[in-house]
């Protein structure tokens, strides 16, 4: 893919990060600012500013509006970066998590853990979903590794669509023999970022951290990597460590974004697409702009789940399927 | 003139028209069509249980099979049966054939001479009339107690439906008597996951709402009749009231507590802010009395209002 990549140097350098983070800001205002209920720029601001919890637009903007507007932003950043990540490491333009089967085995993993066995404990869904991510990440892998030709991006992208489709199955086998206790787990399973509150990042926010650190830490040598594993060991990197890294920031970064909005797909895909276009394929930007862009991109998602059929809501995750899936038919059919 | 040929053909070989039914059976126009039933039915399984086995339970007819609901454990239930009737798999010989879909070879199994269904359930219409005359009856567009009445003709038991309707109406002329209805405003409203529900009427509730002349929010007469809606949990102010009258599920071991859990998840401090609830005058009551379509329901639905709103001190909500 030709892009026009962004100056590192000069001026410009430092403009592009600042309009980025001033366009994050507008998103971030536009989300709380508006929604299913039309509340005024002066009680938004004054919510924000002087809150008052008798008033229930105030409680709207800083309870309801707000907390949704982080995770957003933390979401979209988490499953952006681990599609560059995955991208990058796997040099398959359809690899996200959603695709290779993660975001199911992560949600598998939590309706087991919620559903049939009944532990609802918030401080574990995060290490369950991370469990069960890499579970199915090393199922993928081995069974496109054990295809004729080995893990290619078609083998990695068929047998994620297998893994997806199985661990989906036993999803619904799950939610059709006990109808009452899944209810509770059905808008989350689509991919949602409604009632979720933020007390739920005391519990995530290590796993994000740990994810994006290493992200950001690894971005140089996954730009040498996306050339070949032999160019990264010619540079002299140690390939099987940092594969391993990367897997897991991909799975701390997946598991989270589960443990807060359930499967949210393609954002990983759609993304860091989008962001090559403007910065190359250079990986120290790539990660960055992926996680401005991703939150970006969510909080946009996010304000049309909610104004679209207003004062009903529809789930983030049928949005971004709905953006996603086109885009993932156009790199089939360009980039396979 | 082929076209004319074709439609006297198709007028010769309508069976709505040209359908006689054998002696002993009866044509029965139903929403899915008019086939003949038994005019006396002894053998009828029920693919609704809530909708219609408690209607056929109430109405004196023992079905010998029905759709159920599963517990946890995956014990079979019909929903609202026990407590409205007494009678569940447990305890009666009715024959559990199913949840969602239901189980065709334990409804042929059971041998009857009438199904019946409704646009909800799965099972299709052709395969369950190879086992049996079936009979759909469409909940939705016809509203409950039209789903009641026609039950009742089905199972020859329309006359029972006078007597309960003039119970019922005198319930209503109690509380009109000791109530000022059109001075009260009640809500019913639902929370969960992440989204209010209104229903238009909400079941018993919603009946007694209606039949007594009180007043409701806007916000719930907008939506269309016989159906239900989603809100984002922003709209929440737009259903209080004097009363905001909602149910927790039984059959699912909710209490009342979780019913207002749900609403505190939703919007955090919402008691607060609802003028019914910060003023006491929020009431939870069994989803089984309030939505069952059984006239033993909707009384004590009526009689649970009366109890609630009359002979009280409230606090109006403020315009």
């Amino acid at each position: 893919m030709t892009a026009a990549a962004l100056p590192r140097h000069g001026v410009a350098a430092w403009v592009a990060p600042l309009g980025g983070l001033v366009v994050l800001c507008l998103a971030f205002g536009w989300h709380i600012a508006v929604g299913a209920k039309t509340i005024p720029l002066g009680t938004v601001a004054e919510a924000l500013l002087a809150y008052d919890a008798g008033v229930f637009d105030h409680v709207v903007i800083v309870d309801l509006r707000l907390p949704r507007a982080v995770l957003a932003v933390l979401v979209g950043a988490s499953l952006a970066v681990a599609g560059a990540l995955m991208q990058g490491v796997t040099r398959n333009p359809l690899a996200e998590p959603g695709i290779l089967g993660l975001l199911i085995g992560a949600s598998f993993a939590v309706v087991v853990f919620v559903g049939v066995f009944d532990l609802a404990s918030p401080a574990l869904i995060p290490l369950v979903a991370a469990l069960g991510a890499l579970a199915a990440a090393m199922a993928v892998w081995g069974i496109a590794t054990a295809a004729p030709g080995g893990a290619t991006p078609l083998t990695l992208v068929l047998s994620g669509a297998a893994i997806t489709a199985f661990l989906g199955a036993l999803v619904t086998v799950a939610t059709l023999l006990d109808e009452q206790t899944f209810e509770e787990l059905r808008v989350w399973l689509t991919g949602s970022l409604a009632g979720r509150r933020g007390d739920i990042l005391v519990w995530t926010l290590p796993w994000l951290t740990v994810g994006l650190v290493i992200a950001f830490g690894v971005a140089r040598q996954v730009t040498a990597l996306a050339m070949g594993d032999e160019t990264a060991v010619g540079l002299g990197m140690r390939v099987g460590r940092l594969k391993a890294l990367v897997l897991l920031a991909v799975v701390a970064l997946t598991a989270s974004a589960v443990a807060i909005a359930g499967p949210m797909g393609f954002v990983g895909l759609v993304v860091p697409h989008a962001v090559r276009l403007f910065v190359g394929q250079d990986y120290r930007l790539v990660v960055p702009w992926s996680a401005l862009a991703g939150a970006i991109y969510l909080l946009v998602v996010d304000i049309a789940a909610r104004l679209v059929l207003a004062p009903i809501e529809i789930s983030t995750g049928l949005v971004t399927a709905l953006l996603g899936a086109p885009i993932f038919v156009w790199l089939v059919r360009a980039r396979l | 003139m082929r076209y004319a040929f074709s439609f006297i053909l198709a007028i010769v070989a309508s069976p709505t028209v040209a359908q006689e039914c054998p002696d002993g059976q009866r044509l029965f126009e139903h929403d899915a069509g008019a086939d003949c039933i038994p005019a006396d039915p002894q053998r009828i399984v029920s693919l609704h249980d809530s909708v219609l086995t408690v209607s056929l339970l109430e109405l004196g007819v023992m079905p010998v099979g029905s759709h159920g609901r599963l517990t946890d454990d995956g014990v079979p239930f019909i929903r609202s049966a026990k407590t409205l009737t007494g009678v569940d798999f447990d305890n009666s010989d009715i024959e559990f054939v199913g949840a969602f879909p239901v189980d065709l070879e334990a409804i042929a199994a059971l041998s009857p001479d009438l199904i019946l269904t409704t646009q909800w359930q799965e099972a299709p219409l052709d395969q369950l009339r190879q086992i049996a005359p079936t009979v759909q009856i469409d909940y939705s567009a016809r509203g409950d107690w039209e789903t009641y009445a026609t039950v009742a003709d089905l199972v020859g038991e329309t006359d029972r439906i006078a007597a309960m309707e003039t119970r019922y109406a005198a319930a209503i002329d109690q509380i009109r008597e000791r109530i000022d209805t059109e001075n009260v405003t009640i809500s019913t409203i639902h929370a969960h996951d992440s989204s209010l529900f209104a229903y238009n009427p909400y079941g018993n509730i919603g009946r007694v709402l209606y039949d007594a002349g009180f007043r409701q929010p806007q916000a719930i007469l907008d939506v269309p009749l016989n159906d239900w809606s989603e809100f984002s949990a922003e709209t929440l102010p737009q259903f209080d009231g004097d009363f905001i009258i909602t149910t927790f599920n039984g059959s699912t071991a909710d209490t009342p507590e979780d019913v207002r859990g749900y609403f505190e998840t939703l919007v955090p401090g919402s008691c607060d802010l609802l003028h019914a609830c910060r003023t006491g005058q929020m009431f939870i009551i069994p989803r089984e009395e309030a939505s069952a379509t059984t006239y033993d329901a909707l009384l004590a639905t009526a009689y649970a209002i009366q109890s609630i709103v009359a002979g009280r001190t409230f606090e109006p909500m403020p315009d």
